[in-house]
């Protein structure tokens, strides 16, 4: 067997690492946005980060700064993503857990592309009910902290209860 | 910058071994609760290792203390004796179905102890109905016992939904 090359180790050793990163990222994501701790999920995206929420045949539950497009809404940038996760809804108000399930990673040297299930669970008539589920499309860029940001997150909603309670504050 | 000295690539390839056998650890908490494998569940816990769960208010007065202590959010079980005292009339299958799934954990490794937090979702058969019962966070301390193995030094369970009546329990 032929001696391992450092530098084709130290490749794939920044791999995993990257891979790692990029899931820590979607989880703080998970995390924050369920116990609203605004910085922390603003971190999550770069300066000029896009949050593009598809609704499908569903209206908008809400705009706050973004801009309407067929499809749904896209919000651009630290002002009007910060205008976003400020009205979304937290605890004790309300209660629920954004689940990320199977991250599927595609590396590009100092780029990757995910694609990862999301189900949000909520406390709906006093007790536990899937809220929502989905899938997130994300690019994402390495930054020169050694973490990875979001550049562009397109949030596809697949199935929504109808029958719940608004997902954002009302005055959002 | 990463460390691509063979002593630098070899301390962040041991992170990420730690990262993964701290993972390990907790999946094995899940499977073996819902196996009903006792003995193997409190093994996930250091010998003076802690599980305190913190009730929704309305469970808390009906919360199975065990060999436990009563305190203002819940009931807090230290050391294997009172892990296995607890976990012994915890629901077991057959008579009770269930999966604990852990998900999105959260793990910071510092030498040898570890911290983390990660969400838990319980999935019951209720009446022949799949049904979510319980959903919370785990607040974990860990710590290395040896080579590759990983314990769990303190789990606090925050049960933040739950199922009304029986069920609906960590």
């Amino acid at each position: 067997m032929a001696e391992p090359d450092l530098h084709a180790l130290l490749t794939r050793l920044e791999q995993l690492e990257s891979e790692r990163e990029i899931v820590r990222t979607i989880n703080q994501f998970g995390h924050t946005i369920d116990y609203g701790l605004e910085a922390e999920w603003l971190d999550c995206f770069l300066p000029d980060g896009e949050l593009d929420v598809i609704y499908g045949d569903r209206p908008p539950s809400r705009m706050a700064l973004g801009t309407r497009h067929a499809r749904g809404v896209l919000h651009r940038g630290t002002e009007q993503l910060a205008a976003w996760i400020a009205g979304h809804t937290r605890p004790p108000v309300r209660i629920h857990k954004h689940l990320y399930i199977e991250p599927r990673i595609k590396l590009e040297g100092e780029t990757a592309t995910s694609i990862t299930y999301m189900t949000r669970v909520d406390v709906i008539g006093g007790q536990p009910e899937v809220y929502a589920f989905g899938r997130y499309h994300d690019e994402w860029s390495r930054c020169d902290d050694g973490r990875w940001r979001i550049k562009r997150r397109r949030i596809e909603i697949e199935g929504q209860r109808d029958d719940a309670p608004p997902p954002y504050a009302p005055n959002a | 910058m990463s460390d691509t000295t063979i002593a630098g690539a070899l301390s962040r390839l041991e992170k990420l071994e730690a990262e993964r056998d701290i993972v390990h650890t907790l999946y094995a908490y899940s499977h073996h609760l819902d196996l009903g494998q006792d003995e193997k569940w409190a093994d996930c816990f250091t010998e003076d290792g802690v599980i305190d769960i913190h009730y929704l208010p309305e469970k808390l007065p009906v919360a199975r203390v065990a060999e436990g202590t009563r305190h203002a959010k819940g009931i807090r079980h230290k050391g294997r004796r009172q892990l296995l005292a607890f976990v012994a009339g915890h629901d077991h299958p057959p008579a009770h179905v269930f999966k604990h799934l852990m998900i999105e954990p959260r793990i910071t490794v510092d030498g040898d102890t570890g911290t983390g937090t990660a969400y838990l979702v319980r999935v019951d058969d209720v009446g022949g109905v799949p049904r979510i019962t319980s959903f919370g966070r785990y607040v974990d301390r860990y710590r290395r016992v040896g080579p590759g193995e990983w314990r769990i030094e303190e789990r606090v369970v925050e049960l933040e939904g739950a199922f009304p009546g029986p069920r609906g329990n960590a």
